[in-house]
């Protein structure tokens, strides 16, 4: 159970935690934007920086990759993490100058604009910050692996293979749920679900037997059933919100 | 056949000594790439069929390359018992030529470049003897670019053919794997490898043994083991060339690698770009797989170990260890973070070993030779030997293999000759884009790991790109940015955001659009970049920009404050090279032009809005344009000064009386300057700002006007009549002249300023001589140089003898000489270094020598001797040239030896300086040197109001160096004292024919009619006449207007300005 000090404090970790983790755990705010507890981390949007001022090698380092260690000292806004942070966020403003997370962000290290140069963004938009929660939501998760990165350096962007509609995603909405910087449109319309950002993929959606509302696409379904046969036919007609009122409603009948 | 047993593999050694030294001649090709691109191939093939048709018995065979590169094609021949021949720079018709002489029984003697007796450093331990002879032929490291070298990675290359599995073995490969594999075990080997020191040769010097041991401890059934041959820094291909040239000596390391941390594969992860490597690794993969030296059971030792070759596609970050994993997975090249580190969990989550190639083929040498034996090379911390690639702006181009701890100042000019036809030497960039620019004042320091870490830089793989003076360092950085950025992954924001803006503050700079904020911002956002990027590219890439932030600011500060790109390569900020390098920016292009189309008087305006002193530069200027001059690359430089002379003198000619003036002249203004000194610095300024407006008035020590011009250079050089001419121009524009008031003497500083002037331009010129140092030198009959050409200047009768030894090697020493000889003296120019050292104009030291001037050189005065009260002799060290000092220059030393050399009087001219002794009176600081203290783009002194430009400021320079400065204070004090840029408003626009012939026109070079040399004596007419007309115009024809330019558009970018 290796003890860290995390600016001042003294705090009692997990072998094999990183320094986020604990910090999370605590409740010592550290910005982050590539970094899930459900997945593995990735050290690509380098807001989660900190200062390590003793036992370790000492400088600035990203603390989603930074394994705890007995007695690592570390300050999560020193001078200089504050300094590289605050120019890590005015390029973040110029990249995705759309995004309400980095403009909370920078709000809040007093970044009022970017001194930098307008960036042709028409590859991947002006939301994106390209932290690739959703490939790995994608990938680790679901197994399903429909987007990933495409270009690379200036041009990267996260897309389908050849910017064509996906043939193997389920329609999920994982990646929309997972994204810090809002940066991925999902639109139910009618019968089918558009993911507009992957290049309009598009999967029909199932209807409810008892609403008659579309709840999840038919890809999806199919996907939880292969994953778990033994699940109830049920799910894969009713909604969610059928299904809470059918039960709701047998448990009613039960106890009348 | 396959090798069981040590036994077998002496069988097939002898096979390979056979070949290796067969009973018949045997001519070995080099055919690396670098001889391949430089037509070995044809020369290889022309062997074969020549020896065909001559039914010549001989053996022609391949091998790699012996590492000179800039000599290629490089050819061995072996005769039986005899030194082995390297020619060099061999052609088919060299090849027809060897193979007729051989049929005669005799050896070819062209293009013969060196022999090689013995090899050292072989696993032999024995070395290699190819035999004695050839005593005038030298030994390959009495040659320059071998002298210093050591060459262990490299020992066979461009020796043995690297196809022949055979003759790898025969020169002891092979032997070291199966000895460790009998007889020693893991634990050896890595103990060996410790001992020896050894450190990762890919550039970040990570102990090899350390890495192994990591690995080795971790138990797993499947471990690998990986050579990195993702080589991509640009300038960079030392491994291409160890694998091209000894592929099998890379397997056998990564054999011992294998065997020492229990990998059963290996892979080799090499980019597609080269082909040759890949299939020479290819064919030697398969030759030790079918002796039995790869695969299941090797030799019955119970170990299994197989090597397969992975193609990465070329991404520069794949030579990253977590994106070059990545890859060889099927991912795209995409680095991650560590921990965990390879050596831990690397591919396929397996403990894994990744070392560069050099490190894999350091291995067998180091367990055939012993720890010891390898520690015996390198400095303290970094032992053994590193292969560099010198290339870029150096003279010598190829691989070198040179101790740890060898100065930058050996490889570079002692190795590498120093610049390309004598240009100076401004850098070295070390590690490629991850490193940094070395200045020329740090080649002292020693190569290895941590030294150049210290500078700034980093050892890197091995890529050493020189620079010179005509590379831009804001360019070269731009070069290297835009190339990290292109090759980002864009994984993680510093580097895919951070070096893109920095790459476009740079193209702002080059583009003429920086400010000073920007040099702010570039070293923020570099920290930034280097602290927060994942991986190794990132964290590195600003390298090149901090270090050339660090060394070359002021080459930043000028591209900045002055638009000026001083290299010439950033061509939005002048109009032609030449344009460029004129101190004055004198617009060549347009008055050649217009000589073209014969319109002389517009092309005689054209210069005098340049120039004030047209026919004077004419004659004396140093032209420095016509070095960066375009047509030199095609054949020679235009005549851009003789053009220039011949315009002005016809002019003059053609003008009856009437002074020719400059059109434009702006009303008066009523602010009043004060000028101090009538030379080429305050002639220039006054003509500038009379014509603005301003009251000029020139205090002038002297009692008449031109300082150097006037009392510096000899009548033969320059015509009194011809400098009046053009004094009397300035004269008539209204210019007040104040004669015979020598500035601390007959009037002070604070004397002028008191009468109202709104700014000062301190021009005094440096005319005092700098003292010899020796006994003797106040005898009777030695003259200081300067003060002896300012006597024979003003018409002073000068008494001299009849043989006159003149001590120096500039213009002055040799203008001393010329005045001399034509006095009747016998003469000769006494220098310390050589003439190729001699920092006089070529032309003058030409002329002197045709003149019947004798030179001396290597000889240093130590003692003017004297008789009855009279000079009669002087006492002469003999010198040699010693260590190369940081300016690429060999020092002269004592080499002991002295002798005398009789003479009756003797000139001293080795140098000058100014006595501002007025201007420290003023409160004005002064130098070490007694130079006065300015600033640079302003050239304000430490006092309100007072300025100073010229020999005063710089020391000893050129005529256009001090006018470029005094039209410079002109511009800066007008728009001070006006407010408002007028400067460029005194030219008057000219159109000219802006069309071009897509050939280069013209023939060579013309040249002027010189004077008879041999009857100087008595005889001060000019030297040199001017160009006739068709000649001015022939030469005009060869200009090739540089100053037309592409439409505006995109930039070119990425063009290597390697």
């Amino acid at each position: 159970m290796p003890v860290i000090s995390i600016n001042g404090k003294r705090y009692e970790s997990q072998e094999g935690d990183n320094v986020l983790q604990v910090a999370i755990r605590e409740g010592i705010a550290i910005p982050y934007l590539c970094y899930h507890p459900a997945l593995s981390p990735f050290g690509a949007c380098r807001l989660c920086i900190v200062e390590v001022i003793g036992g370790g090698k000492p400088g600035i380092a990203p603390s989603c990759t930074l394994p705890v260690a007995e007695g690592l000292a570390l300050e999560t806004e020193s001078k200089d993490v504050v300094q590289v942070r605050k120019v890590l966020l005015e390029l973040y403003l110029s990249e995705a100058p759309r995004s309400q997370r980095i403009l909370e962000l920078a709000d809040r290290y007093g970044v009022k604009r970017s001194r930098f140069a307008h960036i042709d963004l028409a590859a991947k938009g002006e939301r994106c910050v390209l932290c690739g929660l959703c490939v790995r939501a994608c990938d680790e998760i679901l197994n399903v692996g429909a987007i990933n990165y495409a270009g690379r350096g200036t041009n990267t962007s996260i897309n389908t293979p050849w910017h064509e509609p996906s043939s193997t995603c389920i329609g999920c909405g994982a990646c929309e749920y997972i994204c810090p910087a809002g940066a991925i449109d999902i639109c139910d319309q009618g019968d089918s679900r558009i993911m507009e950002t992957w290049n309009k993929t598009t999967r029909s959606l199932k209807e409810c037997a008892d609403s008659m509302s579309r709840f999840a696409t038919d890809r999806l379904i199919e996907f939880v059933r292969l994953k778990n046969p033994s699940l109830s036919k049920e799910l894969e007609t009713l909604s969610p919100d059928a299904r809470k009122k059918r039960i709701a409603a047998e448990f009613k009948t039960k106890r009348v | 056949m396959r090798v069981a047993s040590t036994h077998a593999l002496r069988t097939i050694k002898n096979r390979g000594l056979k070949s290796l030294f067969p009973s018949r001649i045997r001519i070995s090709v080099g055919l690396g790439s670098c001889g391949i691109a430089a037509g070995a191939e044809n020369v290889f093939r022309s062997l074969k069929k020549e020896a065909r048709k001559k039914n010549l018995d001989i053996s022609i065979s391949k091998t790699g390359c012996l590492g000179f590169c800039g000599e290629e094609p490089l050819i061995n021949l072996m005769m039986p018992r005899s030194p082995l021949l390297v020619y060099h720079r061999f052609t088919d018709e060299d090849a027809r030529a060897m193979i007729s002489r051989l049929a005669l029984k005799k050896t070819y003697d062209q293009k013969v470049f060196c022999k090689i007796e013995k090899v050292e450093n072989y696993i032999e331990p024995r070395g290699i003897n190819f035999g004695s002879g050839f005593k005038d032929v030298p030994h390959l490291y009495e040659i320059p670019f071998y002298k210093k070298q050591k060459k262990i990675v490299l020992r066979e290359s461009g020796l043995i053919d690297p196809e022949s599995i055979e003759e790898y073995i025969a020169v002891g490969g092979y032997a070291t794997v199966l000895n460790v594999l009998s007889s020693r075990t893991p634990d050896d080997v890595l103990k060996v490898i410790n001992d020896s020191g050894l450190r990762g040769r890919g550039g970040a010097g990570f102990p090899t043994a350390v890495k192994w041991g990591i690995a080795r401890k971790i138990p797993s059934a499947k471990k690998y083991i990986i050579c990195n041959a993702d080589e991509g820094d640009p300038g960079a291909y030392m491994n291409r060339n160890e694998m091209e040239s000894d592929p099998h000596m890379l397997i056998e390391g990564m054999m011992i690698g294998a065997f020492a941390i229990g990998a059963d594969e290996g892979i080799i992860y090499i980019r597609t770009e080269y082909p040759l490597a890949i299939e020479r690794l290819q064919m030697a993969l398969e030759q030790a797989r079918s002796c039995g030296l790869l695969g299941e059971n090797i030799c019955n030792s119970g170990f299994t170990f197989d090597v397969h070759i992975v193609c990465g596609a070329g991404a520069f970050v794949c030579g990253e260890e977590t994106a070059l994993i990545a890859s060889i997975e099927g991912h795209s090249g995409r680095p991650r973070p560590r921990p965990p580190f390879p050596a831990v969990s690397g591919l396929n989550g397996k403990p894994t070993i990744i070392n560069n190639v050099e490190t894999w083929c350091n291995v067998p040498v180091i367990l055939a030779k012993g720890a010891q034996w390898f520690r015996k090379t390198g400095t303290d911390e970094c032992k053994g030997t590193k292969v560099f690639s010198l290339v870029g702006k150096v003279a010598r181009v190829g691989l070198v293999e040179v101790p740890m701890g060898i100065t930058l100042k050996e490889i570079i000019y002692e190795m590498g000759g120093g610049g390309i036809q004598g240009k100076s030497i401004k850098a070295v960039q070390t590690g490629g884009p991850s490193g940094g620019c070395i200045p020329a004042s740090l080649f002292n320091s020693k190569v290895d790991y941590d030294n150049l870490k210290t500078i700034g830089s980093i050892m890197g793989s091995g890529g050493m790109v020189v620079m010179d003076e005509d590379s831009c360092m804001v360019d070269i950085t731009k070069y290297f940015l835009s190339f990290t950025q292109e090759e980002s992954c864009g994984k993680c924001i510093p580097c895919r955001r951070g070096l893109e803006q920095m790459l476009g503050i740079l193209q702002e700079i080059t583009r003429g659009r920086g400010e000073m904020r920007h040099l702010d911002e570039l070293e923020e956002l570099a920290k930034v970049v280097n602290v927060a990027s994942l991986c190794g590219l990132g964290q590195t890439a600003p390298n090149p920009v901090l270090t050339a932030l660090r060394y070359f600011r002021d080459e930043y500060e000028e591209h900045i404050i002055q638009k000026r790109c001083r290299a010439g390569v950033c061509d939005s900020l002048f109009l032609a090279p030449c344009e460029n390098r004129c101190p004055l920016h004198m617009n060549a292009p347009a008055y050649i032009q217009l000589l073209k189309e014969e319109r002389m008087r517009e092309a005689y305006q054209t210069i005098l809005e340049d120039n004030p002193l047209p026919s004077v530069c004419g004659r004396v200027c140093h032209h420095p344009c016509e070095g960066k001059c375009r047509r030199g690359e095609v054949d020679e430089p235009v005549a851009i000064r003789e053009i220039r002379r011949f315009i002005a003198d016809h002019s003059h000619e053609n003008s009856g009386k009437t002074l020719l003036q400059p059109k434009v002249i702006f009303p008066k203004t009523g602010k009043t300057i004060a000028i101090i000194g009538a030379g080429p610095a305050g002639l220039t300024a006054a003509y500038y700002l009379v014509r603005l407006g301003h009251a000029v008035t020139v205090y002038e020590a002297m009692p008449e006007a031109g300082g150097m011009l006037r009392y510096g250079i000899p009548e033969f050089r320059l015509p009194k009549a011809i400098l009046n001419r053009e004094i009397d121009a300035i004269k008539n524009l209204g210019v007040d002249f104040v004669f015979n008031k020598k500035i601390g003497k007959d009037i002070t500083l604070n004397t002028i300023m008191a009468k109202g002037c709104h700014a000062l331009f301190v021009a005094t010129g440096a005319h005092e001589d700098m003292p010899l140092g020796i006994p003797g030198e106040r005898l009777r009959g030695v003259y200081p140089g300067m003060k002896f050409l300012r006597e024979v200047n003003s018409g002073m009768p000068v008494k001299v003898g009849k043989e006159v030894v003149v001590i120096g090697g500039g213009n002055v020493a040799i203008d001393c000489a010329r005045v001399m000889i034509r006095l009747g003296a016998q003469v000769t120019i006494l220098y310390r270094r050589t003439r190729e050292e001699m920092p006089a104009l070529e032309e003058e030291v030409h002329e002197a020598e045709l003149e019947g001037i004798q030179f001396t050189f290597l000889g240093a005065p130590l003692k003017v001797m004297a008789s009855r009260g009279r000079a009669s002799a002087i006492e002469i060290m003999k010198m040699k040239l010693g260590e190369y000092d940081l300016a690429g220059r060999m020092r002269p030393e004592p080499t002991g030896k002295t002798y005398r050399m009789r003479c009756d009087t003797v000139v001293t001219a080795i140098g000058g300086s100014s006595d501002s002794s007025f201007m420290e009176k003023a409160g004005i600081g002064l130098s070490k040197n007694g130079t006065v203290e300015v600033d640079r783009y302003t050239l304000q002194t430490a006092a309100a109001k007072i300025y100073a430009g010229g020999d005063v400021v710089t020391g000893p320079y050129t005529v256009t160096d001090a006018m470029g400065q005094g039209k410079n204070f002109a511009r800066i004090i007008d728009a001070r004292l006006t407010g408002s840029n007028r400067f460029d408003r005194l030219k008057k626009a000219v159109s000219y024919s802006m069309e071009i012939s897509v050939e280069p026109q013209g023939g060579a070079r013309n040249k002027t009619s010189c004077a008879s040399f041999e009857a100087c004596t008595g005889n001060f007419e000019e030297v040199t006449s001017s160009f006739t007309k068709e000649q001015a115009i022939s030469e005009a024809i060869r200009c090739l207007r540089c100053d037309i330019k592409e439409e505006e558009g995109e930039e070119r970018e990425e063009e290597a300005v390697l």
